[in-house]
């Protein structure tokens, strides 16, 4: 499988340009699209799910362009869309059921939604309303819903916001298992989603990508250059103006600031071991 | 606080474009209505401005105000559930009630302001350059603030209320738009439900838009009153608009409470119980079978349209529309069981069930327009169309699945409404179910409108992509289109935005018969076009997030090269079937359209009107040979007609009105056509005569007709020439000579824009002295006494018929063949008929009576058979001798619904009588026995005695006819249902003379004004019988039937009757006699209070104290130019001095109209305030001024008083 962006261009009626750009080039295995909040991620990813047409540039999946093939793509995706709601008055089997029919499914397919439901620990609640779901479940829902049909693509746009550690971790599992022999894109804020599961990974920042590689690659970006220490509320502001600050943080209810230098820093900064999310923070400031 | 929410909510709409469009809509629309010409809300001689229109258009707007509340107030309710804001909102430390009310208000206010943009209209519309200011009044801003306080404020706290309390019930904006069209609804069904109830004050209370008892004034007033009088508000108005008031606080009061509580439709489902779990292997996953073989887009169909009409049926909407379905079925119900109009009532036959039915159409077609919008946006409200979107399934799929769903649903409609059809049919004792008509209409047809309508919502949802927006759209679509079609003077049936079909008349003597073809021909016609339509629905269906005009444009051109192959040949089909349609409805079946038929008539009026005295040979012997082949739909005829000069001068010319569709091949005896002219609305031929006819030479004229109809028509032409029951007059095969003002333009605006002087008057001015100005009798001038022989053959399965006395009749080449004579010279008015029979047959005073039935309709035969030989006896005993031989009724199919007399010859339309449930009530007035005396009267009066044709002409048909039927009522039935005969009659009069337009007349000079010959014909006849008694007026009448019985002209006019009334009438009651013929005189009363005593010597006292008005308008009171001049149905108050009868009864309670009659006494009354007691024997529970209308009143409910 092998998913290639180029030269993708999008601009919304309000004049935000969502992708800049974008030329990414994706094959099997997760990948991860780290960015923060409105950066274009779900942009990206609607596009890729054929939700959107961009404005310019094209998308290929095996060298299939999807814009003119939306059906072929569509009978190999999985998409799990940041938000989305159900019918009222559907129980999680009728609307796996539904869903399963619509993607073409024709045979054991009571089968397949009851190892669904149960896979993503829902079978108790088969018969329950999705609509009276707590977000959790229906987030395991959703992930049920977008794994029907074995996808060639598997796209899960902020998966894992309102899950509970133990759900989160039973999710990554569940992507991990699946990853080996196609795509599957994650999008997140949370960089600790990308350290645990992806071998590549782009950060988008306004639309544009800004980095594209491994996480050690990204590491690597930062090595020796990340110091930190604590700070009295009044010093901060002083501290702000004179560093490249990462990222400030509470930590046992004193400030504690990162900073970016070039130069060595000496006490009280101690030399920090640069992790995925000052690398995150420092791309996305610059 | 209140203050600041009140405007923060005002700020809030002053960003917002709703409101702004919503006054831009009633400004236009108001500027519309009082400008646009043929369009007007309180009749054509009203000032488009004037109070009454005014209320009026506030009242109209009244029916849509739950919109306007829906978004400007119920909105207000339900924003934050549909933001999810309610739990930030309620957690600030703000009084919930406080923020609703203050939205509440500020809604008001916004509507209230849109509705404020009327007055500026009204100002603003005389400065428009299309607006004919001869048609606008003054700026009335009186009668603008008071529609505004008390209709529109009013209504607007009351359903403003109810649909608060919907919405805060539902806390959902789409439950409460289900809630507004439920309201209209219901609101509009209790206030038509209120016309049939007879007490008046309940009507008035409980009509939730309180205009019950303001219409109860309006309706009968006259042009004058309306064009100058602001409406009166009466204590009932106060009372109602309290109670409602009162209810809607309540109901507020309700709203605020229930708002603390959960909405019902967010409740949680039941716990499941648990069942053992299986074993899964992983395989499934990895192994799935997917299919996108062709079998995927049919599974895909099916799946997607039983999933929408599950959502459809499992939302409380459905179930609404089906409680409404049922409910305004069951008040309809409830409303025709319980009407006490006093006249009989009609069968619950299939058809008239179908109409029964037809009630909920209009609820139907809402909840189809709303379901579609639903289903349109319904991945988009569950917010689960990221998900939809990006699966493999086919656009068209998902299109097509929800119009199959909403077909679904209209069949489940279909399957209510034939199972309450049926219901109703057992319920009101008819077993014989026509199935074929239920299924046709309610399967078929119906089916094919709801299709449509789909389609067409859905366009508007899919283009617009606003939900509310392309609701709007919709309904305007639907109630702005027939207005639209008739202002544009569009004809033909293939022009149109939703499907027009030809107009269809099912008979349970054929059936759907000829009006299949066409109906069908044009539903394949609108099946195609909206199957295009359906073809670009599916282009520009929003999926994904492609919602700008851009991004749908690529998505256009790819689904467009994706459907090319089956789009372009429906295209080609429809292209070429429309081209069918065209040739078939166009030039097969030429028509004039509606401007073509005005140009043409105005054109045939201004070129030949001064034709009009031009002399015309009459008829004297007529000689026809017709071939009817009705399951052809084809007949011939072939006629000779000898003509004599009756005139003075010499006839040279002779003008005919050929047909130009279907021309009458004319032979005439030393005739030649000389002149003929196509551009009129006939092909108007002059022939020559070489030898000019003088006074008394005669001319044979002979010709021949043939017509066939087929193939396509845009409305059946032909609609007498039936399968079935064929009824055709004369005047369908035989050409009119000479100048036929009957083709003249009569719609007064027409006249105008086509430049013809105003009719004012449409007869003759009534003369006394009846020579040369009475030679023409007033139906028509081909003749005045004819003989007629007619061999006429039909189907070998069907009777034929027509005028005169059957001589023989005989089979040959597998037809049947029938020869009539009518020797007795008669009117030149006839009709023919075919059909397949039943006859029963009687005699009565060696006459031959006959009534021809279908065998479907035995029912009343016998009833009819019984009224026919009465009135023979009553009338040849007390008028003169029935001149024919035969006397016949016929029944005819429901294309029209009435009764006619032709010589000897009585029609009668299957929809009146035949189908009449005497059994029901049968103290009611019996229309069957009524209808068939009226008519058998006609045959001395009009057939024997005709008016000549001018002014007061029909005095001596319709008038005496009408009295001759009461007068036979009277002795059959009594007093009693006399007196509900003259209610109605009393009651129908007042009603209708509101809307005269051209002036009131007396009864002498009444001038073909339905009201006043019928019902005040009735009421003052049969007064003047009651004050002269029965022999003088039969001796009246005999009289005026041996001066002018069969004599040839002049004819007699008013006169010729009064004349005979007054030699009868004592100087005493001269005035009151006169009043009634020559006078238009209206009383009211008012009953101050009345009661009884038991007097010492055990006998009853009963005293009355009541005030008396009598009103008098101008009899010559006549249409002017302009408005302003117009006094039509201005009256004053004059002194009173006349004769009233006072009855006390006893049993009011019982069904009949007063009860038991215990004692009548006569008074002499010349005041205004009178005091009266009347003695009886027996103790009375109710007392009555003039209970057999020897006047007429303004409403006779008030001259009853129950003691």
């Amino acid at each position: 499988m092998n998913l290639v962006i180029q030269n993708l261009n999008k601009k919304y009626a309000n004049g935000i340009k969502a992708i800049d750009n974008v030329n990414l080039e994706i094959g099997n295995g997760m990948f991860g699209l780290l960015g923060p909040n409105g950066a274009g991620k779900s942009s990206l990813m609607r596009t890729i799910a054929t939700l959107q047409d961009p404005d310019s540039g094209s998308i290929t999946l095996n060298e299939m362009d999807i814009f003119t093939n939306k059906d072929e793509l569509r009978k190999q995706l999985g998409y799990l869309p940041q938000e989305f709601g159900v019918y009222p008055k559907i129980s999680a089997y009728d609307m796996l059921f539904h869903i399963a029919t619509l993607k073409g499914i024709k045979e054991n397919t009571k089968d397949l939604v009851l190892g669904l439901l149960n896979k993503v620990n829902l079978y108790e609640f088969r018969k329950k309303n999705v609509s009276d779901f707590s977000g959790g479940m229906k987030q395991r829902f959703g992930i049920a819903q977008a794994l029907i049909g074995n996808p060639n693509l598997l796209i899960v746009d902020e998966p894992t916001a309102g899950l509970d550690p133990t759900e989160r971790n039973r999710f990554h599992n569940i992507l991990s298992e699946i990853a080996e022999d196609k795509i599957v894109i994650l999008s997140t804020h949370i960089v600790q989603d990308v350290i645990e599961l992806c071998n590549n990974m782009a950060i988008i920042h306004n639309g544009s990508v800004r980095f594209k590689g491994s996480p050690s690659d990204a590491l690597a970006i930062l090595k020796d250059k990340v110091f930190g220490r604590f700070v009295e509320k009044g010093e901060l502001e002083s501290f702000k103006a004179n560093y490249q600050v990462l990222s400030e943080k509470l930590n046992a209810g004193k400030n504690f600031l990162n900073v970016y230098s070039e130069q060595v820093l000496t006490s009280p900064f101690d030399k920090k071991q640069a992790d995925l999310e000052d690398v995150f923070f420092y791309i996305c400031r610059a | 606080m209140l203050l600041n929410i009140l405007i923060f909510e005002l700020q809030f709409w002053k960003k917002r474009v709703f409101p702004y469009v919503f006054a831009l809509i009633v400004f236009l629309l108001t500027i519309l209505i009082f400008t646009l010409e043929g369009v007007s809300l309180g009749g054509d001689a009203n000032y488009r401005n004037s109070p009454y229109s005014l209320m009026i258009w506030y009242y109209v707007l009244g029916m849509i105000l739950p919109i306007f509340i829906n978004t400007f107030i119920s909105s207000g309710v339900t924003r934050d559930y549909e933001n999810k804001f309610d739990q930030i909102l309620y957690s600030l430390p703000v009084n919930r009630n406080k923020i609703l009310l203050g939205r509440y208000i500020g809604g008001l206010i916004v509507i209230f302001l849109i509705f404020l943009t009327i007055p500026l209209a009204d100002i603003l519309s005389g400065f428009m350059p299309w607006a004919d200011k001869e048609l606008l009044g003054p700026w009335r801003w009186d009668a603008h603030l008071q529609s505004l306080l008390t209709l529109t404020l009013p209504n607007l706290l009351i359903m403003g209320s109810v649909l608060f309390l919907i919405a805060a019930w539902t806390k959902s904006i789409n439950y409460s738009f289900l809630g507004a069209i439920a309201v209209v609804v219901l609101f509009t069904s209790i206030s038509s439900l209120n016309d049939k109830i007879d007490n008046k004050t309940i009507a008035a209370l409980t009509d939730p838009f309180g205009f019950t008892s303001i219409f109860y004034h309006t309706k009968k007033w006259s042009l004058y009153e309306k064009n100058h009088f602001l409406f009166i508000l009466d204590w009932k108005y106060f009372a109602n608009r309290l109670i409602w008031l009162t209810l809607a606080i309540l109901l507020w009061i309700l709203a605020l409470n229930l708002n603390k509580f959960s909405s019902p439709f967010r409740k949680q489902t039941k716990k499941e119980k648990q069942t053992a779990k299986p074993i899964f292997s992983e395989s499934i996953f990895s192994n799935v079978v997917m299919d996108f073989s062709p079998s995927y887009i049919l599974r895909n169909l099916h799946f997607q349209a039983k999933m929408d009409f599950l959502h459809i049926v499992r939302s409380p909407a459905f179930i609404v529309t089906v409680g409404l379905i049922l409910m305004i079925l069951l008040m309809n119900f409830v409303g025709i069981v319980q009407s006490d109009s006093g006249l009989s009532d009609t069968m619950a036959t299939t058809s008239n069930t179908l109409d029964f039915l037809e009630v909920v159409t209009s609820m139907i077609n809402f909840g189809i327009i709303y379901f579609s919008g639903m289903l349109i946006w319904k991945e988009r409200d569950a917010k689960i169309n990221d998900i939809y979107d990006s699966l493999p399934v086919k656009t068209f799929t998902v299109y097509l699945g929800k119009i199959l769903s909403i077909v679904y649903l209209v069949f489940v409609y279909a399957t209510i409404l034939l199972i309450v059809g049926i219901l109703y049919q057992i319920f009101r004792g008819v077993y014989v179910i026509d199935w074929s008509i239920y299924f046709a209409e309610l399967y078929g047809i119906n089916l094919f409108y709801a299709l449509t309508l789909t389609i067409l919502s859905m366009f508007f949802q899919i283009i617009v992509n606003n939900k509310f927006l392309a609701y709007f759209l919709s309904a305007l679509v639907i109630i702005v289109e027939p207005f639209l079609l008739k202002w544009l003077k569009i004809s033909s049936n293939m022009l149109s935005i939703t499907p027009e079909l030809p107009r269809r008349i099912t008979s349970d003597f054929y059936g759907y018969g000829i009006f299949k073809t066409s109906t069908i021909a044009f539903m394949i016609y609108w099946l195609l076009i909206y199957g295009l339509i359906g073809f670009v629905s599916y282009w520009f269906f929003v999926r994904g997030k492609n919602i700008s005009w851009k991004e749908r444009g690529r998505e256009f051109v790819y689904r467009f090269s994706n459907s090319k192959m089956f789009f372009v040949p429906i295209f080609l089909i429809a292209i070429a079937y429309t081209g069918f349609m065209y040739y078939q409805t166009q030039i097969v079946n030429p028509y004039f359209g509606e401007k073509e038929s005005l140009e043409r008539e105005a054109y045939y009026e201004k070129t030949y009107r001064h034709l009009m005295n031009y002399p015309i040979p009459k008829a004297t012997k007529v000689d026809y040979k017709i071939n009817l082949h009705p399951s052809k739909r084809s007949y011939d005829v072939k006629c000779k007609m000898w003509m004599v000069n009756k005139e003075d001068s010499i006839i040279d010319k002779i003008y005919i009105n050929n047909d130009i569709h279907r021309p009458f091949k004319i032979k005439f005896q030393g005739a030649s056509l000389s002149n003929e002219d196509k551009n009129a609305i006939v092909n108007f031929q002059t022939y020559k005569l070489t030898t000019p006819l003088k006074k008394g030479d005669s001319l044979l004229f002979e010709y021949e007709y043939f017509e066939e109809n087929k193939g396509v028509e845009n409305e059946i032409k032909n609609n007498r020439l039936l399968t079935n029951g064929t009824f055709m007059d004369f005047s369908s095969f035989t050409p009119i000579l000479g100048y036929n003002k009957d083709l003249e333009i009569s719609d007064k605006s027409d006249r105008e824009k086509y430049g013809l002087p105003t009719k004012a008057e449409f007869s003759p001015p009534l003369v006394r002295e009846c020579t040369h100005a009475c030679m023409k009798d007033y139906i028509g001038g081909m003749g005045d006494w004819v003989t007629i022989h007619t061999v006429i053959s039909t189907d070998a399965d069907q009777i034929a018929l027509a005028p005169g006395k059957m001589i023989k009749s005989w089979k040959e080449k597998d037809r049947n063949y029938f020869e009539y004579d009518l020797s007795q010279p008669s009117k030149f008015f006839f009709s023919i008929v075919s059909g397949k029979y039943e006859i029963l047959r009687d005699s009565s005073r060696g006459v031959q009576c006959e009534v021809y039935y279908i065998p479907q309709h035995a029912h009343n035969t016998k009833m009819m058979m019984h009224a026919l030989k009465k009135s023979i006896e009553y009338y040849s005993d007390n008028f003169g001798p029935y001149k024919h031989p035969v006397a016949r009724i016929i029944e005819f199919p429901k294309f029209s619904s009435f009764a006619q007399a032709f010589p000897g010859t009585m029609p009668y339309s299957e929809s009146i009588g035949f189908t009449s449930n005497l059994v029901k009530n049968p103290e009611d007035v019996n229309e069957v026995f009524h209808i068939v005396a009226h008519e058998m009267a006609h045959q001395w009066w009009a057939h024997q005695v005709i008016g000549a044709d001018m002014q007061g002409k029909t005095l001596l048909s319709e008038s005496l006819a009408e009295y001759s039927s009461l007068k036979l009522l009277e002795k059959e039935y009594g007093m009693d249902m006399t007196a509900k005969f003259l209610k109605e009659a009393n009651n129908g009069y007042v009603f209708s003379r509101a809307f005269e337009e051209k002036g009131e007349s007396s009864l002498k000079t009444v001038d073909n004004q339905g009201y006043i010959h019928y019902q005040k014909g009735s009421l003052v006849l049969y007064a003047i019988q009651q004050f002269l008694g029965e022999p003088k007026i039969n001796t009246a009448l005999s009289n005026l039937v041996k001066k002018y019985g069969y004599k040839e002209p002049p004819y007699p006019n008013s006169y010729a009757l009064l004349d005979e009334i007054y030699s009868l009438t004592p100087d005493s009651l001269k005035s009151t006699v006169k009043a009634g013929l020559e006078e238009i005189i209206i009383y009211s009363t008012d009953i101050k209070d009345a009661k009884v005593i038991k007097r010492v010597d055990n006998k009853f006292e009963t005293s009355i104290n009541f005030s008396l008005a009598k009103n008098s308008s101008d009899p010559n009171a006549k249409e002017k130019k302009k408005i302003s001049e117009i006094n039509i149905g201005k009256s004053e108050e004059v002194p009173i001095r006349d004769y009233f009868d006072l009855a006390v009864y006893q049993n009011a309670e019982d069904k009949s109209r007063y009860g038991k009659l215990i004692h009548k006494q006569r008074f002499f009354l010349n005041k205004k305030e009178n005091k009266l007691k009347i003695i009886s024997d027996k103790k009375p529970d109710k007392i009555v001024i003039d209970p057999y209308f020897i006047h007429i009143h303004k409403d006779p409910e008030d001259n009853i008083k129950k003691l």
